[in-house]
């Protein structure tokens, strides 16, 4: 028997009609989520043209009340989702029983040069000194609570980095540390961060992390909102951050576009970087605010070092928390971007993903000691000073 | 542009809407498919689009030189440099990188190398299928498989047809470009087929491997020195459930959207864990690229023509080269040399005389298959895993003893549902098929309408990447 003589097909006409009821039956159903979606869209003229129309179909559709049901039903099955033990939080639990001892990120930080020859001045990452007070990066930055968008291009963000020491331990149980961030955390620096925190009985990881996410668009990603829910009750006591690489972008605000870098831009992003960290910080968490790396991408790049500036600005007027400049690790002698690192035994490995943007794993292992280092210096401050060059170059 | 995105569904609604109206004026058709595939592949990055153009027309103009030739010499001629100008754009976007580490590496066993400051070509979205579709061109055109002369403007869009561009299945020329020759039949659409396969490819991508990846295999993998055996063998366990879900539901949506086209695509998966042995595994399995790979690879390196030994050399070849086509990482080479040593392995114990009664049993199609499925689930762990060390620390996390803390209730029935998947039976499939071509039009609309509503609410927020768009 053919599949014709089943009646199988269908004619044009015939799937017009289905597709006709599909697209009344979901605008009818869905009117609530075509609005989400288009205020998530880039700004610009496709966003212009949807978010009107989602907004009007959601409007006349509201008297119906199927928004709400989608939204109950949505409330409901979140809540049933966070009924069940998030996966995340196990790896943490999990790490307290690992008898195990714990495995060596693959490679050294310290094995590392770059690949060009004039490297060779960041061929030992770490140099201890005496120890530094977390507010001295404060009087390094500007003086002002905001700032001054005339001369936010002239800030020079500083590659001598030292890692205050973190405060003894408040609890007797082990130290919880928040990995947040968006896929600059997400890609190569957490899995790295939590192989090397897997043989730590004493310190307790806690996944705060999202991709696609950022500052800019809290109406994506709210991190205002999604944080306290992200920590799952726990308080962290240091939190190490990376975030930003999404944030090159324009947003509106009271209905009104603000163009990426103008003078309303940056106040606003700077405002919201402040209450995020004042969050982070709120009970007493130490920050280790990491840089963006630099960027392949030109005018990708560009924007980073934007970012970079302002989140410099507010952070280091935070005496609980430390803007940590990562280019020395992972950028060229210039300051640059380079996708391959040589080690000291002369093997070359990837150190950047293939995007351009994300580090590797093997690009967040130069990270993770300086980190690790960091996790465990609590009250024994003359471990916990770790230092970069002082070589000054023009950088994200 | 991700399938099981608000953007690609009113993209797609507005192709059909066009598109089928144009079926009558085969020209304008087939152009504007064409102008929607390249806005498709704009959608990433419009500079990519001057490649795909590019590497299309090239491909297009090489096909019709060969076709012109009499002389087998000749054509072979321009399928040989046809196929090299292919790959060296594939080398070039996908292996500089790689290549470039591997030399210094290499020279530096005999000596001091240069210092170069590497860099690799950003890696266009979907060229290791588009160059395929190319070289089926040529080869296609070579073995003299097309009987009419290739048209450009076919073969610009055999190469770029949105539904396969980004993560295939690959088609072969001989079976597709005589699909563009004639107009779709606007009165025998396989609709009921089509739409039912994307909304299980739907269910597979958004429900369930969204799900795994998120609750499961990621944490697992990104940090395997926390886990003991139970969690890491859940934990790869589901990272084939989670492959399996996201690239079958990928071609499932792929073939679905074709069908609405008027268009049939070849299979591309079938029930691949259900396979007793590598060489089933492999007719299961992106089924369009084992073919191709036998075709165009294993075939012309002399096949099994030959001693034991030349068709273990032939297996090994192949695999080892389809698992570098995945990706640019010792760790996928070492997945592909697996497989090759699994079908080595299985060549020589079908050749062991005087078990052919025990082959055959019931039991043993069992034990076999449940073999089969572990060492899949082996090889995985090379692919999935961002590096050799990493694989490692899985294999040994899995003889580590401990409690099993991620077996959610939602993660084990996911598990299960994708398991449980690979052995319904077939006429179920045919059943549901048969039952909706009773239903009205306006019926069936809803029926689409409440379904993507259910996969919205059930899925997480956000949609991750296809697994195979990295290739």
């Amino acid at each position: 028997m053919t599949e014709q003589r089943l009646n199988l097909t269908d004619s044009s006409r015939s799937l017009a009609w289905l597709l006709l009821v599909f697209a009344i039956l979901t605008a009818l159903l869905e009117s609530g989520g075509l609005r989400v979606w288009a205020q998530r869209l880039d700004i610009g003229p496709w966003r212009n043209l949807s978010l009107p129309a989602a907004d009007a179909l959601h409007t006349a559709i509201a008297p119906l009340g199927i928004d709400r049901l989608r939204q109950g039903a949505l409330a409901n099955l979140e809540k049933l989702r966070h009924d069940i033990p998030p996966a995340p939080a196990a790896p943490a639990v999990a790490a307290a029983a690992v008898t195990a001892p714990i495995c060596p990120a693959p490679i050294s930080a310290n094995l590392w040069t770059s690949i060009a020859p004039a490297a060779a001045t960041f061929s030992t990452p770490f140099i201890a000194t005496p120890a530094a007070p977390a507010s001295a990066q404060a009087s390094a930055a500007a003086t002002s609570s905001s700032i001054d968008v005339s001369t936010l291009s002239t800030i020079i963000l500083p590659l001598s980095t030292e890692l205050p020491p973190l405060p003894a331990k408040r609890s007797a149980g082990p130290r919880v540390i928040a990995l947040v961030g968006d896929s600059m955390m997400t890609v190569g620096l957490s899995a790295d961060l939590l192989r090397g925190m897997a043989g730590h009985s004493e310190l307790k990881p806690l996944r705060a992390f999202r991709s696609g996410t950022g500052l800019s668009r809290p109406e994506v990603f709210d991190w205002m909102h999604e944080y306290p829910t992200m920590l799952n009750g726990e308080q962290p006591e240091a939190v190490i951050v990376a975030i930003g690489a999404n944030d090159g972008q324009g947003f509106v605000v009271d209905g009104k576009v603000l163009a990426f870098g103008t003078d309303e831009w940056i106040a606003v992003y700077e405002s919201r970087l402040k209450h995020f960290l004042d969050m982070l910080t709120r009970d007493g968490a130490q920050v280790i605010w990491a840089s963006m790396p630099p960027m392949r991408n030109a005018k990708h790049n560009e924007r980073m070092l934007e970012i970079n500036r302002i989140a410099y600005h507010v952070v280091s007027q935070n005496p609980h928390a430390y803007w940590w400049n990562i280019t020395p690790y992972v950028g060229d002698p210039a300051g640059q971007f380079r996708e391959f690192a040589q080690a000291q035994n002369g093997s070359v490995t990837r150190i950047r993903q293939p995007d351009g943007i994300h580090l590797s794993d093997q690009g967040a292992a130069l990270l993770t000691p300086a980190l690790l280092h960091w996790l465990e210096s609590s009250a024994e401050p003359s471990s916990a000073d770790i230092r970069r060059p002082t070589t000054s170059v023009a950088s994200p | 542009m991700l399938f099981p995105t608000v953007e690609f569904g009113l993209f797609f609604l507005l192709t059909l809407g066009v598109a089928w109206p144009l079926a009558r004026r085969l020209a304008w058709h087939n152009g504007f498919l064409l102008l929607v595939s390249y806005v498709f592949y704009g959608f990433w990055n419009w500079a990519y689009v001057p490649l795909l153009f590019g590497l299309s027309l090239f491909a297009a103009l090489v096909a019709q030189r060969s076709q012109r030739s009499t002389r087998a010499s000749v054509r072979k001629a321009w399928l040989v440099g046809g196929v090299i100008v292919c790959l060296a754009v594939l080398v070039y976007y996908k292996y500089t990188g790689f290549v470039l580490q591997n030399l210094l590496d290499l020279w530096r066993q005999v000596g001091t190398p240069p210092a170069l400051q590497l860099e690799s070509p950003l890696l266009p979205l979907g060229i290791s299928f588009f160059v395929f579709h190319a070289i089926s061109l040529l080869g296609d055109v070579y073995r003299q498989k097309l009987k009419e002369p290739v048209r450009i403007p076919d073969a610009l869009l055999y190469v770029a047809f949105f539904p396969q561009l980004i993560a295939g299945p690959i088609l072969r020329a001989s079976d597709f470009i005589p699909q563009l020759a004639k107009s779709p039949d606007p009165q025998a659409i396989f609709v009921n087929r089509g739409l039912m396969l994307i909304v299980i490819g739907l269910i597979k991508k958004v429900i369930i491997s969204n799900q795994l990846a998120t609750a499961l295999v990621d944490p697992a993998f990104a940090a395997p020195q926390a886990l003991a055996g139970p969690d890491m063998l859940l934990a790869v366990y589901g990272y084939a459930v989670q492959i399996y879900c996201d690239f079958s539901g990928y071609t499932d949506i792929a073939i679905g959207c074709a069908l609405l086209l008027g268009y049939r695509f070849p299979d591309n998966f079938n029930r691949p864990y259900t396979a007793t042995d590598p060489q089933d595994f492999w007719r299961r399995w992106h089924i369009s690229l084992s073919s191709w790979l036998r075709d165009y690879l294993y075939i012309p390196l002399g096949g099994s023509h030959g001693g034991r030994w030349f068709t273990a050399r032939n297996l090994m070849i192949t695999m080892l080269l389809g698992g570098l086509w995945h990706g640019a990482s010792w760790t996928f080479v070492i997945w592909g040399g697996l497989h090759g040593m699994y079908l080595i392995v299985h060549r020589l114990w079908t050749a062991v005389p005087g078990l052919t009664r025990l082959r055959t049993s019931n039991a043993w199609r069992w034990i076999a298959r449940l073999l089969m499925f572990h060492a899949v689930c082996a090889a995985w762990v090379f692919f999935r895993a961002p590096s050799m060390q990493q694989a490692l620390d899985v294999f040994a996390r899995l003889a580590v003893s401990g409690p099993l803390t991620l077996a959610g209730s939602s993660v084990v029935a996911l598990l299960l549902l994708g398991l449980a998947g690979q052995y319904l039976p077939p006429r179920w499939h045919d059943a549901l098929e048969n039952e909706l071509s009773r239903w009205s039009a306006p019926l069936r609309g809803a029926a689409l309408a409440v379904s993507l509503f259910a996969i919205e609410l059930l899925g997480p927020s956000g949609v991750a990447p296809f697994i195979y768009f990295q290739f």
